[in-house]
Parts: structure tokens; C-alpha cells; sequence
């Protein structure tokens, strides 16, 4: 309990850190807005253009990219010190992390969030509605299966965070891990943003396995949309997400006591 | 009396690999054997009483950030060990550093967006420390170090001196046994050093403190430490009071005298005469056979003394001197 | 002549010393590359939109995919961004050459590099895994290369604005973000943009964005001819007049400011 207490008065201070610069704030809230509806614009070109996409019609795929958004904008909001965590290595700040009497990650966590990138989750979550709405009225989602997929979409958000958690932790062999970022959370969540079907074998083994983004929303909205699967895949999912994560802080760890081990 | 701070054969060696570039370059030397092995930290074993005044010198690379940094948990050592009150802060790192007080002087651990005032709640908030005696600590630190006037100051937009006294305050607040210092009076001038040094020496005195403190400053060392490290090339090669590391050096002073006119002979005694222009002299002279005071008594005697300019020997020279004995 | 010919060797052999990592960011590119040919595969099995079928698809984001390397992925604001931090910025304003035509040609040293080390490998992997479009055209080839030629142009002179602003600002950044999004989503980068729903296609029409990618896949193609070559020409002119007098005014701001 004790350590989500220090959490919320650090992340508060990062938020009234941030408060400092309104029009910095201002300006990504926009550009970050402008980024994600250019993104649903290419969707939404391909789908209004050709209704469905391996089988799955606009909506079925807007539920798809509302819960990848959802899960996205939230790791980006709550953890972006972790996206560019191996600046920490670079210049060696990670000290000042380690001198503190609280798990690295909690300290790291706290020093800063992106309030602006909650506009993905808004985006997200008004296509998830939209889509939501249209398929209880057909008839093909029921009531469960929406509140389903909206605590599915918050639980998924441990997805890119753990595969963000074990890109970090890799800092801490080879220090610099930018670039690959692309492969283990940008280029995922893209291909996540549509059924995995339509992926070549190779593809869909590794986003259900290594990269288990897949587990966000594919899994447990095919089987709510009667495309596949079984009840089993409303389980797995959250437990896939959590085992992720505990694998990935283990992970972490394991870096830690190397960065203590070689220096910087 | 157990020491508090204790190393014992303390080791660090880091493997410095061939240079490869971009992240390829990097898996590929993650396994490979091919690089050079840097003693950094060789076989260094000390232990510190409670309440000691700890100057540890050397020239830069010498090993003391790495020595630190072990001290504090942030890294590993090769072999040997640390204890800080019979604890290894490697082993459990989180209930060490709770009772150490670390500062980095090139770097801040403020919030550097933050009034110094939020800084400090946080801190107090991840030490757990009371309320009544937060605001304790903090009347008394403005006391001595007069942080309240900055108290409500963005760190970023403090000088300087004001920066490394609130950095100071905050490694105090949580009221560590023993604190650790790297370079706390760098790039700073005479009056914001001599504040830090009066309040260094203040809280030694008064609380206890014991203090690890590293610095190329010489006045530093001379005006605050009862004991004094010295390490090169990762041995520690000098341990002892400051007296005997003058003696052990003999390393002259130099003093530049201008006279209101020239004198009439080459002024004679216990030094060694540097230079003689028109009414400008410069000596040498060895502190641990005579005072500074006497030789400049001795000087007045060849005419009037209008400037005194006096250089102690610097830092890295005398280490250097101590290596070559030792 | 002389001088611009050096900086873009110095820039290619800046790069060279990276192509391994560099070979991290291909293999990426790549898997973007077949997710959005999955996508396309999906979407226009069975009837695509008009000329725009699957197979065509396929080749198109390949084709994109490696144009970006030459004409979206640049150094953000060519370097400009940190000579103007670095005051560098002023002594090379006070050089005898100019200051445009010297930024561009030493960023042409870097599109080279780009052309060998970068698009070259992702062209033979798309190659291998979805064929080649040979034009059958004898005419393709040379207009091609005038696309492929505007499209660097453009792209150079698009991360020079970005990079001249920040003599007015300290957040160049948001120009760059601002740029690449337009990029991203009005180039024809994964969507033709005559597919974007309407307001967006007609605005991704207007803009000089589209002759980055559109017009030249369309020529490479063979859905377009010489016709698609008068607006990105139209634009190089325009683009250039308004490079020209931006760096006359930070050139005047340097003069009174003294950087």
C-alpha cells in the first residue's frame, strides 16, 4: 500500500512539474492528437473503401483498434520513462535511482507522466463505443462481452507496458535500445489493430508468443464475436498479460543487478 | 566500538570492450572475451569510526567515484566488501540507503521543474519521515545554510551555490548516520564554498555525522577532515591524519612577495629562492619545517612587504608525491 | 561545385559507419512492410478499388516502403535544429557558399547512403517475397527517375523548413512532428491517397506531400504518366522560392541577433 502512496505523490509532482509548460502541453496534446487520427484515417480509408478486412466488417475491427488504443495511450501515459528508458544507461542516471530506499521502477515510474497522451485512450475508447453500440444493436456482441472488453482493454495496456519493461531491461546489456523499440512495441501494436487472420503463419506465431500483443484484443473478441476460440480465451488473456508482466519485471530485475555488477 | 563504515578488500574491475558500434555491434560483443580487463578499484580495505571527518583524494580515474558508488549499492564489487553499520548496501540495498545521505555535485537529485519546498516533501514522504520533525529539520537547516529564502524557487532556476545547498539540505533531511559527498564544492566561489564548509563542519560537530567526502579543492580537506585517503591507480596509498600527509610529502608552498622596492640583497633563509625581479621575489618553502607566518616575518625584513601571493601545492601533485613514496 | 561535392561524401561516410545498426532499422521496415501487405491482401482479395487490386497493392507498399528511406526518413531539420544550439549555425551562414544548396547537397550525401544501405536491401527482400513490377513502358524509366528525383527534392527541402524554424523556436520538434504526420498520412504512404475519405483526399492532393510517394508509385506503376510529374514540379519550384527567402530572413535575424 504503502509504495502506490509514494507512486501517486510522485507521479503528482510530475504532473504539477508539467503543469510549468501549458503551452508545451498544449501543443503535444495536438500533435499527438493529429498523429493517432492520421492513424485511424488510413483504417478508416481501407475499411469504408472495402468493408471488410479477412472476414471481419468495420465495426468488428474498430472494437480491435478501440482496445489497442486504449491499452497504448495508457502505457504511453503511465510509463514513458520507460520508452526512452536507455537514456537512463547512457548518462548513467540510473544511479540516482538506486541510491533511493524504493524499487527502481516504482522512482522511474513516478518521474514523469504524458497526461496529453490520453487522448489516444479518448480516441480509442469513442471508436470502441461506436463500434460497441452498433454491434449490441445486430446483436453479434452481447451485454458481458462489452463490459468484457472494456476491463480487457485496461488490462491489455500490461502488454505493451511489459514488452516496453523488457526492452528497457535490455539497456542494460547493450545500452542502446531505440531502435529496437520498432520491433517490440511500435510495429506490434500496429499489427494488433487488426485480426490476426490475415497475417502470414510466421506473423501471428509471434504476436501470440514472443510478442504477445495479440492477447490485447484478438483472442478475446474473436471468441465474444463468435468468430473462434473458446471460453478459454476470456481467461488466458488477462493471465497471459499478467504472467507477461511478472516475467518482465523478473527481467528487469535480473538487468538491475547487471548494471550494479558492470557500472555504467 | 564496531567502525560504521567498513570495505574490506574492496575490488572492482571493469571490462572495457573493444569499441563497437550501433546495437549489432553491441549483441556481438555481448558474447565475445575479446576487450581489456581495468583494475579499477584494487584491494582497498579502510574502516571509518562514527563521527569521522573523511577526506578521500586523488587525480582524476583514480578510483573514487567507482569507490563510492560501491559504498552506496550502485554497483557491485568484483571481490571484497562493504559494510555501512554491519550491512552490505549490495545485499540489501533498499535498508542501507535509507540510512545514507548521497550527493553528486554535478548533478542535482531535485525535481528540476519543482520548488525546492516540493523536493523536500517528497523526499520526506519516500524516507518516511514525520511531519513534526521534517519541519524541525527544516528550521534548522535554514539556520545554518539559509534556504528559505529559495525555498519556493524552481530548482532550475536557482545559481549554482543555491543548487548544491538545497542538494546538500536534502541529502540531511532524513538525518543519515553517514552521508557521502562527491565534489560538493565544485565550480563554486570562495563564499558559497565557505558556507558548505561551515555547515559541513557544523553538522559533523553537532550531529554526528559521519562524512565520505571526495573533492580536488585542498582548502576543503584542509579546513574540514581529521583524517585524510588518498588513492591512485585504484590502491589506497596514503591513510592518516592531514599532518601526516604534509610530512609524508614535504611538498613547498610557493610565495610571491612584492615589495614597495626592490631589495638591496637576495632575501636568505629556510627556502629556496624561485625567482627575484625588481621588487618582486618568489620562494619556496617546506610548511611541514616552518609557518607561513614566520617566513613571511623573516621576509619583512628585507623592506616593505606590499602584496603577498601565496599557492599551496595542488592536489594531483601531491598524491602524486605520496605514490612516489609510498 | 567543389565544396557541396565533399560534404555529401562526408555525409555518406558519416553514415557508413552505422550500417550495422542501420541494418536493425531495415529489418523493421521490413515487418512494417508486410503487415500493411497482409492488411491490403485482406482487405482487396476479392474485388479491390478499381485499379488498385491486390497484387498492385502489394507492390505499392513495397514501393513506398523503400521510397521512404530517400525522402521521408531524413535527419530531422537536417541537422539545422543543433547547429543554431550549438551556434555553429552562424559560421556556416558566413561561409562564401549557399547556405540552402549547401545544407541540401550534404543531405544528398546521406539519400545516397540511403539508396545502397537502406532501400536497396528492402527492395531485394519485397523482391523476393512479392515480386517485382518490371515497367513495360520504355517511357516509365525516365520519369520515374524525375519522380524519384522530386520526391528526394521535396522531402529535402520539407526537413529544411523544419529545420530553418528553429530560428524562431526552441521546439523545432514541433514542426518535425507536425511535417511527418502530413507525411505520414497525405504522402500515399500505405493509402493511395485518392482512397482517403473526401476532405482529406482533395487536401492530400493540394499538398506537396503527395509527390513524395503517391506520384511516383503511380508512374512506377504505369497508372500515371507525364501528367503526374507537373504538380511535384510546380511544388519544387514553389518549395524552393519559399526555402530561398526564409533563409534570406534568418540570415537578416543572425545579422541584427548575432545568433
Amino acid at each position: 500500500m504503502s509504495i502506490l502512496r509514494i507512486y501517486a505523490r510522485l507521479a503528482v509532482a510530475s504532473l504539477r512539474a508539467k503543469m510549468q509548460y501549458k503551452l508545451d502541453f498544449l501543443v503535444n496534446t495536438l500533435l499527438w492528437g493529429a498523429l493517432t487520427t492520421a492513424d485511424f484515417l488510413m483504417l478508416a480509408a481501407i475499411m469504408l473503401r472495402f468493408e471488410r478486412v479477412g472476414g471481419w466488417d468495420i465495426y468488428e475491427v474498430g472494437l480491435l483498434y478501440g482496445m489497442a488504443w486504449i491499452a497504448t495511450g495508457l502505457y504511453r501515459t503511465f510509463a514513458s520513462e520507460l520508452h526512452n528508458f536507455d537514456q537512463y544507461v547512457v548518462h548513467g542516471e540510473f544511479d540516482a535511482l538506486l541510491v533511493r530506499p524504493w524499487p527502481t521502477l516504482l522512482t522511474l515510474l513516478g518521474r514523469n507522466l504524458e497526461p496529453h497522451r490520453l487522448g489516444a485512450v479518448l480516441q480509442g475508447a469513442i471508436i470502441l463505443g461506436l463500434s460497441a453500440r452498433h454491434l449490441l444493436a445486430v446483436g453479434t456482441l452481447d451485454r458481458f462481452g462489452l463490459v468484457y472488453v472494456l476491463a480487457s482493454s485496461f488490462f491489455g495496456a500490461l502488454i505493451p507496458f511489459s514488452l516496453s519493461l523488457i526492452t528497457a531491461a535490455f539497456a542494460f546489456w547493450v545500452v542502446r535500445t531505440g531502435d529496437l523499440l520498432t520491433f517490440t512495441i511500435h510495429a506490434p501494436i500496429s499489427a494488433s489493430q487488426y485480426p490476426l487472420t490475415i497475417y502470414p503463419r510466421w506473423l501471428k506465431t509471434l504476436l501470440l508468443s514472443v510478442l504477445p500483443v495479440g492477447f490485447i484484443n484478438f483472442i478475446p473478441v474473436q471468441y465474444l464475436l463468435g468468430k473462434g476460440g473458446g471460453p478459454w480465451a476470456l481467461v488466458f488473456s488477462p493471465a497471459v498479460a499478467v504472467g507477461f508482466t511478472l516475467a518482465a519485471y523478473g527481467l528487469w530485475r535480473a538487468g538491475e543487478r547487471r548494471y550494479q555488477s558492470t557500472g555504467s | 566500538m564496531a567502525p560504521i563504515v567498513e570495505a574490506r578488500e574492496l575490488t572492482k574491475v571493469f571490462r572495457v570492450a573493444k569499441d563497437r558500434r550501433g546495437l549489432l555491434g553491441a549483441i556481438r560483443s555481448l558474447f565475445s572475451n575479446e576487450g581489456r580487463e581495468v583494475r579499477a578499484v584494487d584491494g582497498i580495505s579502510f574502516s571509518i569510526d562514527a563521527g569521522e571527518f573523511v577526506g578521500y583524494l586523488g587525480p582524476n580515474g583514480a578510483g573514487k567515484s567507482t569507490t563510492i558508488k560501491m559504498m552506496t549499492g550502485i554497483l557491485h564489487p568484483t571481490s571484497g566488501e562493504v559494510r555501512v553499520e554491519g550491512k552490505s548496501p549490495q545485499r540489501s540495498r533498499r535498508e542501507v540507503v535509507r540510512r545514507l545521505g548521497v550527493v553528486f555535485g554535478q548533478r542535482t537529485q531535485l525535481w528540476w521543474d519543482l520548488p525546492v519546498r516540493d523536493s523536500y516533501e517528497l523526499l520526506a514522504a519516500m524516507y518516511g519521515i514525520k511531519s513534526r520533525e521534517y519541519q524541525a529539520t527544516l528550521t534548522r537547516f535554514d539556520d545554518l545554510l539559509e534556504i528559505g529564502a529559495f525555498l519556493d524557487v524552481p530548482v532550475r532556476k536557482l545559481s549554482l551555490g543555491q543548487r548544491m545547498r538545497a542538494d546538500l539540505v536534502a541529502a540531511w533531511l532524513h538525518r543519515p548516520p553517514v552521508v557521502f559527498l562527491d565534489e560538493p564544492t565544485i565550480g563554486l566561489d570562495a563564499v558559497a564554498k565557505a558556507r558548505i564548509r561551515s555547515f559541513l563542519q557544523e553538522i559533523n560537530r553537532t550531529e554526528g555525522t559521519t562524512i565520505m567526502l571526495t573533492t580536488h579543492d585542498m582548502d576543503d580537506i584542509e579546513r574540514l577532515c581529521t583524517r585524510v585517503m588518498v588513492i591512485n591507480h585504484g590502491r589506497l596509498v596514503y591513510d592518516g591524519s592531514l599532518e601526516g600527509l604534509r610530512q609524508a610529502v614535504g611538498a613547498p608552498s610557493t610565495l610571491r612577495i612584492e615589495y614597495a622596492a626592490p631589495p638591496g640583497t637576495a632575501p636568505q633563509g629556510p627556502w629556496t629562492l624561485v625567482s627575484w625581479e625588481g621588487n618582486v621575489v618568489t620562494i619556496a618553502f617546506d610548511r611541514s619545517r616552518c609557518t607561513a607566518a614566520d617566513v613571511i616575518g623573516r621576509l619583512g625584513q628585507y623592506g616593505e612587504i606590499r602584496d603577498v601571493y601565496m599557492a599551496e601545492p595542488d592536489i594531483e601533485s601531491v598524491v602524486e608525491q605520496v605514490y612516489r613514496r609510498g | 561545385m567543389g565544396a557541396y561535392w565533399l560534404l555529401a561524401k562526408k555525409a555518406f561516410r558519416r553514415n557508413m559507419q552505422y550500417r550495422a545498426s542501420h541494418m536493425v532499422n531495415n529489418a523493421a521496415s521490413a515487418i512494417f512492410g508486410f503487415i500493411y501487405i497482409a492488411v491490403w491482401q485482406a482487405a482487396a482479395r476479392n474485388a479491390g478499388a478499381g485499379e488498385y487490386t491486390a497484387a498492385v497493392m502489394a507492390r505499392w507498399v513495397a514501393f513506398t516502403q523503400v521510397m521512404l528511406w530517400l525522402a521521408v526518413f531524413l535527419p530531422h531539420g537536417l541537422g539545422i535544429p543543433e547547429a543554431v544550439r550549438t551556434g555553429a549555425v552562424s559560421l556556416e551562414m558566413l561561409r562564401p557558399v549557399d547556405f540552402h544548396l549547401l545544407v541540401i547537397s550534404r543531405e544528398l550525401g546521406t539519400v545516397w547512403y540511403n539508396a545502397w544501405f537502406r532501400s536497396l536491401p528492402l527492395a531485394l527482400v519485397f523482391a523476393l517475397a512479392v515480386g517485382v513490377h518490371v515497367p513495360q513502358r520504355p517511357a516509365t524509366y525516365p520519369l520515374l527517375a524525375c519522380a524519384v528525383l522530386l520526391s528526394v527534392y521535396l522531402g529535402l527541402c520539407q526537413q529544411y523548413l523544419v529545420g530553418i524554424s528553429s530560428f524562431w523556436t526552441v521546439q523545432a520538434r514541433w514542426a518535425w512532428q507536425l511535417v511527418n504526420t502530413c507525411q505520414m498520412v497525405l504522402s500515399g504512404f500505405m493509402v493511395p491517397i485518392d482512397l482517403l475519405p473526401p476532405p482529406f483526399s482533395y487536401l492530400a492532393r493540394a499538398l506537396p506531400f503527395a509527390p513524395l510517394l503517391y506520384d511516383p508509385a503511380r508512374i512506377y506503376l504505369e497508372l500515371s504518366g507525364a501528367e503526374a510529374l507537373a504538380w511535384p514540379a510546380i511544388w519544387a519550384v514553389l518549395l524552393t522560392l519559399i526555402c530561398r527567402s526564409l533563409t534570406a530572413k534568418a540570415r537578416r535575424r543572425l545579422e541584427v541577433q548575432g545568433g
